[in-house]
């Protein structure tokens, strides 16, 4: 149940039990899409947003900003910042193991999920017509 | 900039007018809502003669801001409108707990008045402080909102303790979401 505080309290073994499932992605709404004869790489400024939930009741809620980063030839999609939730951890004694702990533990959670292909998928079906202005030059292995 | 605050009673002559004026412009105009509108102004059933205004003013005198407080032992947007929001909690009803709601910081003067822009300026930073300082005067120990999910981000740079009520939904199509702001705990951040 939810605490009157707003949190939804589990234990770490408990947060992992959950699955999370997408719920939405966004660009960043000051993306300078490069107009339509824009030849290149442009991918320097794309960055947004992801929110993903349980389907539990209470729904545990998470959500982080996330950047498309270049290095070499790869492109992929990164973790920018920390992870937002309503879920504070406890302990077995049902301790609240505080806001960096439970801020630790989500991040370790998020960058194991393999989020980028669904966030991915999201937003390129909700930004069909506008990413396709953007042309990607290089191969993108990691997605 | 000047921080202006209190209830309609309270403020100076023309500037509930104004502020009714500056929501439509962010709100209707820009960001796209559907929400009560009476000519121009964006109104609804909580701006009442006990809702508390605060406003941000910048040099020229233009609004660059405003936000919206009400106590949660009145009818209020979440609880009246958006409980779903919260996640399976009960809308609370203590003196305590203000209700923050409206907030906008869109700066019409600027090259680039855009919905994300607002979240980085100085008005905002601001204005979400000034918000919190005038709440925590009337005996708000916390703060619940209901906004965008950007506004999230915003808090988060400010330092404020804060974290959300549940999930964001996705209502008139728009991305909305209920977040806890501490407001002991940001005052002195």
């Amino acid at each position: 149940m939810v605490s009157p505080d707003g949190y939804v309290r589990v234990t770490a073994a408990g947060l992992r039990a959950v699955p999370l499932a997408h719920l939405l992605s966004e660009l960043d709404a000051d993306l300078d899409l490069p107009p339509s004869t824009a030849s290149g790489a442009c991918l320097a400024s794309i960055a947004g947003y992801t929110e993903w939930a349980s389907q539990t009741t209470p729904a545990l809620s998470v959500g982080w900003d996330w950047r498309i980063a270049t290095s070499g030839c790869r492109v992929r999609y990164e973790r920018h910042g920390e992870v937002r939730s309503n879920i504070m951890l406890v302990n077995a004694r049902c301790e609240d193991l505080g806001e960096l702990a439970t801020l630790a533990v989500l991040g370790v959670a998020v960058d194991n999920l393999e989020w980028e292909r669904a966030v991915d998928d999201y937003i390129t079906n909700r930004y069909a017509c506008h990413l396709s202005n953007i042309t990607v030059t290089e191969s993108r292995p990691s997605l | 900039m000047r921080v202006i605050s209190g209830a309609v009673a309270g403020l100076p002559d023309g500037y509930y007018g104004r502020v009714a004026h500056y929501r439509h412009r962010v709100f209707v105009e820009q960001l796209g809502w559907r929400l009560q509108v009476q000519d121009g102004a964006e109104v609804d059933q909580f701006d009442r003669p006990d809702t508390v205004y605060v406003m941000v003013e910048d040099e020229a005198g233009n609004i660059a801001g405003c936000s919206r407080l009400l106590p949660t032992t009145q009818p209020y947007l979440l609880a009246e409108v958006f409980p779903q929001l919260l996640n399976g909690l009960p809308p609370p009803s203590d003196a305590r707990v203000w209700e923050l709601s409206r907030f906008a910081a869109m700066d019409f003067n600027a090259r680039a008045a855009t919905p994300l822009a607002q979240f980085a300026s100085s008005a905002t930073a601001l204005l979400m402080r000034a918000s919190v300082a005038c709440a925590a005067e009337r005996g708000a120990q916390r703060l619940i909102t209901v906004s965008p999910v950007g506004i999230e981000r915003l808090i988060r740079r400010l330092g404020l303790q804060a974290h959300r009520a549940g999930p964001p939904m996705i209502i008139d199509g728009h991305a909305i979401f209920a977040c806890w702001i501490e407001v002991h705990r940001s005052e002195n951040a």
